[in-house]
């Protein structure tokens, strides 16, 4: 079974991808520990942190 | 609507001239009377349909364009489905290609069951197109001499209201194509109605455990960010509905079998790209129309968290249900009717006595004389995992007596 050639599109989606590992893995862990009583609001601050990231991230190429 | 348009060559082609195509004469016909869909919309109520056509339309339009030449998943269906072609010994000289891994199932054919002719449809004008390439290339660069002698032919319908008429086609083959499918009994009911009989019905539809990892993330990630849930991933038929859907459709002889393929992504946007170049977005109506960016961000994390592997790829599980039926003929045999058998359960234990299978005079299990079937069974069990000796076996098999107790025809 031959692998999907899989077509890089540029797109800023995947920079954050590749730049905010780090905070992605603070907020799914996160998450992840407060299963199953997940809340609105419940990893806030971890998900902030990520935003950040990920807006300047999408900045800084665009 | 006019069909007519599209076809090259509608001197030899199946359809019906009259006004309504009988198949959906049928549908309309069993809507009037009550029926409900599987999908639980009311009776002649359009607004109630799980899944927006038009859309999947559309969406399936821009996957013509991004679809790969050959896609793991769909490859891998699409030949496990043909190769129960090759387990009838029938030949099907006509074949309905439903819409899904269309052009898959045209390239991968190879003249498998002696087809013959083969009508591609599809709702989506691009998708057709795609196909009619596909067609003009075969012809042109005139590959086996097995394909190039295939007739093709490409109508743009929708499934829901089948344009063929009444035992006009031999096998309908449907690579993926049937879960986004609002009246999936309807559907498939028109699809035997359209076969001859004793026709083939193939289909391979994705099963519930179907992007069972996405749905989790979407539904936490919803939770967490929004605080409530909106459908992401569509209503997915079950394996244990599967047969049920088949024999209410009428089909004789159903099978159904599972199969679960877990495909890795580097990412959560590797696998929303490849869903989307094969057009399996979501198309659910009560969707929210905006998946917002955070909600995007949050999902792609908690599923990197949650279902993550070591070396930082995601697993994604493709559950496909493959169902085959056939139209039913006086040819195929018929289930026994009620009250004609003749022997009974009974006739095991004198055919097979208690004491005959007991180890020791003191086996605390054979205190009671007769007994009952599972018991007899849960002992034969017991005997081969303790690997009982040969001797026993063949006194066994000597006390059967004369003739066989047991009828098969």
């Amino acid at each position: 079974m031959a692998p999907a050639q899989v077509r890089p599109l540029p797109s800023p989606f995947k920079r954050v991808l590749l730049r905010c590992t780090v905070d992605m893995q603070a907020y799914g862990q996160c998450v992840t520990s407060k299963l199953p009583a997940v809340e609105l609001g419940i990893c806030e601050k971890e998900f902030r942190a990520l935003k950040t990231c990920m807006e300047r991230a999408v900045k800084n190429k665009g | 609507m006019t069909l007519a348009s599209e076809l090259g060559r509608s001197s030899r082609c199946c359809l019906s001239r009259v006004g309504v195509p009988v198949a959906a004469a049928q549908r309309l016909a069993t809507r009037a009377a009550g029926e409900f869909s599987a999908s639980g919309d009311e009776v002649g109520d359009k607004n109630a349909d799980v899944f927006d056509r038009e859309l999947k339309s559309k969406q399936r339009d821009r996957a013509a364009w991004f679809m790969h030449e050959s896609d793991p998943i769909l490859d891998t269906v699409t030949e496990n489905l043909l190769d129960r072609l090759e387990d009838c010994k029938r030949m099907f000289p006509t074949a309905l290609n439903l819409g899904g891994a269309l052009d898959h199932v045209q390239r991968m054919l190879h003249g498998r069951g002696g087809i013959e002719r083969l009508i591609s449809m599809d709702t989506s004008v691009d998708m057709i197109g795609r196909s009619k390439r596909l067609a003009a290339m075969d012809g042109v660069t005139g590959e086996e001499a097995k394909r190039s002698a295939l007739e093709n032919m490409q109508i743009i319908a929708d499934e829901e209201y089948l344009p063929f008429q009444a035992g006009s086609l031999d096998v309908v083959i449907s690579s993926l194509g049937l879960h986004w499918v609002n009246d999936l009994p309807g559907a498939m009911s028109q699809c035997r109605t359209a076969l001859k009989p004793d026709g083939l019905f193939l289909a391979a539809m994705f099963g519930g455990e179907t992007l069972r990892e996405l749905r989790i993330a979407c539904t936490v990630a919803q939770l967490e960010r929004e605080g409530g849930v909106s459908p992401r991933i569509s209503p997915l038929a079950q394996v244990r509905d599967a047969g049920n859907l088949l024999t209410r459709a009428g089909f004789a002889l159903p099978t159904v079998d599972v199969d679960e393929y877990t495909v890795r992504y580097p990412s959560a946007m590797e696998l929303i790209e490849h869903l989307r170049s094969m057009g399996e977005v979501n198309a659910v109506r009560q969707r929210s129309l905006v998946m917002s960016r955070d909600t995007a961000l949050a999902t792609a994390s908690i599923y990197q968290s949650m279902f993550g592997e070591s070396d930082g790829t995601i697993p994604a599980t493709f559950q496909v249900i493959y169902m085959a039926g056939w139209s039913p003929d006086i040819s195929q045999k018929q289930p026994k009717r009620r009250g004609s058998a003749t022997v009974s359960f009974q006739d095991l234990q004198t055919a097979f006595p208690p004491d005959a299978f007991s180890k020791t005079s003191d086996d605390p299990k054979s205190t009671s004389t007769t007994k009952s079937i599972t018991e007899l069974a849960s002992e034969s069990k017991e005997r081969e995992r303790t690997g009982h000796n040969e001797s026993e076996e063949t006194s066994r098999t000597t006390r059967l007596p004369s003739g066989s107790w047991f009828k098969l025809d």
